[in-house]
């Protein structure tokens, strides 16, 4: 297989991670000279008084209701991103701050690249580095430890009107500041922890594995998957546990830094078209694609190099140690397999396609979608249909 | 070095944008990722910013080739480096497009989904193209030609190039 030895990193975020970090938040937009921001989130947070922790923490006089649009629905659309984008400018307001999800993240994206880019339609700006302008100060402040949307160039915007996908990756995206504080994501119960650290540890693994792998992510993705190893199963067994939290947290946002440079594979690429095709949960998709996915990399040597890296950092030295080199690739795959395995014991998440309402008949279409993602590109070797069927028949 | 260069990834990029047409009748894969792209679908092609690209547009389940233009209009898809070697090393042979597309070299203007079908395209015109070693490389298995490189290259000099209106 051919490989190169260039490769781009970039990561410009500044991290302010663990208990107060919500404290620095006025510092920080002193010093990003936002004084009007536009607050996005949802209702669920207003209702569990995660918005109101956030209000705590800025100072009274710098916002009013009109700065708050708590109506950002579960997927980022192209709608929603031009009405709050037309309330940013009504206000004047300068800057921009995304308390949530991907979701709340992804439309915070979509309206700093209308604004900054000074466009009517957003569809103009779909595509890769499409975006040149400067951009207003960004700062998110995740509530699922999962996604890396935080840290991440990328975001996802549903066109309704023409019921496609619209994917915006861009540096310009990434945010100025991710506040990662344990007080907002104290709430997860054990099956969506669970269900989130999964997704952290897809990030981790695919960041090994794609094709723009270098040493910089790898530094990053190690180091998450260090933390997963050592903090998902106890986090999941005593959810309100701060160290376990704040530790899947920095995971989740290192995770995200290291698939942002070396991108996802063929394990996110399918997990996408299921959501999109079968209407499944993303994260419960990514919970049964991950060992088929692992188990159809082995194949590539580069693949059970990169493995034996997770073995170290999920297993240990003892264990890497007392594993013959042939074996130890496999053994990695094991130990993600072991984890997802208690995972499911302890809070059910699924192991099958059939599970979770894939149905054989979609199969067609899912791998139509799946090789239309981008990430297929980014995957070991030269993925064929034939491959991701193959994968969808070993996960239902 | 550099007009070198400049030269061969002209005549290479002309060369693939002659060859999406030919080999649509002839490539299953061709026909297939054509089938996904919506109809009158036009893509421009450029070594980089500012460059002159190359037009294919999608019509009756034909790719017609447009030849060179400066700053087209209507365009739905728009690829190009982020420099001119980025595009020698593709168009070249040292590289595939897809690992060019890993590596963050190549920006897209449009929807990556159908951009990822003209990878698919690229990919394999760049195959029939080059030579038997290279194309093994970048598609990963030993695939066969169903018109030799002689025939395609032959075919693609005479071909008709559309004027007029994109």
């Amino acid at each position: 297989m051919y490989s190169s030895d260039y490769f781009e990193f970039f990561s410009p975020v500044k991290i302010i991670s663990g208990e107060h970090a919500l404290s620095t938040l006025n510092y920080e937009l002193d010093r990003l000279h936002v004084s009007k921001p536009l607050i996005l989130t949802n209702q669920s947070l207003d209702e569990m008084k995660i918005l109101d922790t956030l209000l705590s923490h800025l100072k009274n006089d710098s916002i009013n209701q009109r700065q708050i649009i708590k109506t950002i629905p579960n997927q980022a659309t192209i709608e929603i991103v031009k009405k709050a984008s037309q309330r940013y400018k009504d206000l004047e307001c300068d800057g921009i701050i995304a308390l949530g999800g991907e979701a709340i993240i992804d439309t915070a994206k979509g309206i700093n690249l209308m604004i900054s880019e000074q466009v009517e339609d957003l569809k103009d700006l779909a595509g890769i580095e499409t975006a040149h302008a400067d951009m207003q100060p960004f700062i998110v402040i995740p509530t699922t430890s999962s996604t890396g949307s935080e840290a991440a160039l990328t975001a996802v915007i549903n066109d309704e009107s023409s019921k496609r996908v619209l994917e915006f990756i861009s540096s310009k995206l990434i945010p100025d500041l991710a506040v990662i504080d344990p007080t907002m994501t104290f709430s997860l119960p054990p099956r969506l922890t669970a269900s989130t650290g999964v997704d952290a540890l897809v990030h981790a693994v695919e960041a090994y594995t794609g094709l723009q792998t270098n040493p910089l992510s790898d530094a990053y993705a190690f180091a998450a998957l260090k933390l997963i190893g050592q903090n998902l199963r106890e986090l999941v067994k005593d959810v309100n546990n701060k160290k376990h939290r704040v530790a899947m947290n920095n995971a989740a946002v290192m995770a995200g830094i290291s698939f942002s440079n070396s991108h996802a594979g063929i394990i996110h690429a399918v997990g996408d078209a299921c959501e999109k095709i079968a209407g499944v949960s993303h994260g419960d998709a990514l919970s049964v694609l991950l060992p088929h996915g692992m188990f159809y990399n082995l194949k590539f040597d580069y693949c059970r190099n990169s493995y034996q890296d997770i073995l170290i950092a999920l297993e240990g030295r003892d264990k890497f140690i007392e594993t013959g080199l042939e074996d130890r690739a496999l053994i990695a795959v094991n130990a993600v397999v072991s984890i997802l395995n208690e995972l499911r014991s302890l809070t059910g998440i699924p192991v099958t396609l059939k599970e979770i309402g894939v149905k054989r008949n979609q199969f067609d279409d899912i791998v139509d979608k799946a090789m239309h993602n981008s990430a297929i590109l980014n995957s070991a070797g030269q993925v064929n249909r034939e491959d991701i069927k193959n994968i969808l028949e070993a996960a239902f | 070095m550099k007009k070198l260069h400049h030269l061969i990834d002209k005549l290479i990029l002309s060369l693939i944008g002659r060859s999406f047409t030919i080999l649509t009748d002839t490539e299953p894969i061709i026909k297939r990722e054509l089938a996904y792209l919506p109809d009158e679908f036009t893509a421009a092609f450029a070594v980089e910013e500012g460059a002159p690209s190359i037009i294919v547009k999608k019509e009756n389940n034909r790719f017609k080739y447009f030849g060179y233009h400066y700053e087209p209009n209507n365009i739905d898809l728009r690829l190009y480096f982020k420099d001119e070697e980025f595009a020698y090393e593709v168009l070249g042979a040292k590289e595939g497009i897809r690992q060019a597309f890993s590596e963050h070299k190549i920006i897209l203007e449009g929807d990556l989904e159908y951009a990822v079908s003209l990878i698919y395209i690229f990919e394999v015109v760049e195959a029939y193209i080059m030579s038997e070693k290279f194309s093994e490389k970048i598609i990963g298995y030993k695939f066969k030609r169903n018109i030799s490189r002689l025939q395609l290259i032959i075919r693609a000099l005479f071909l008709y190039r559309e004027k007029g209106e994109i």
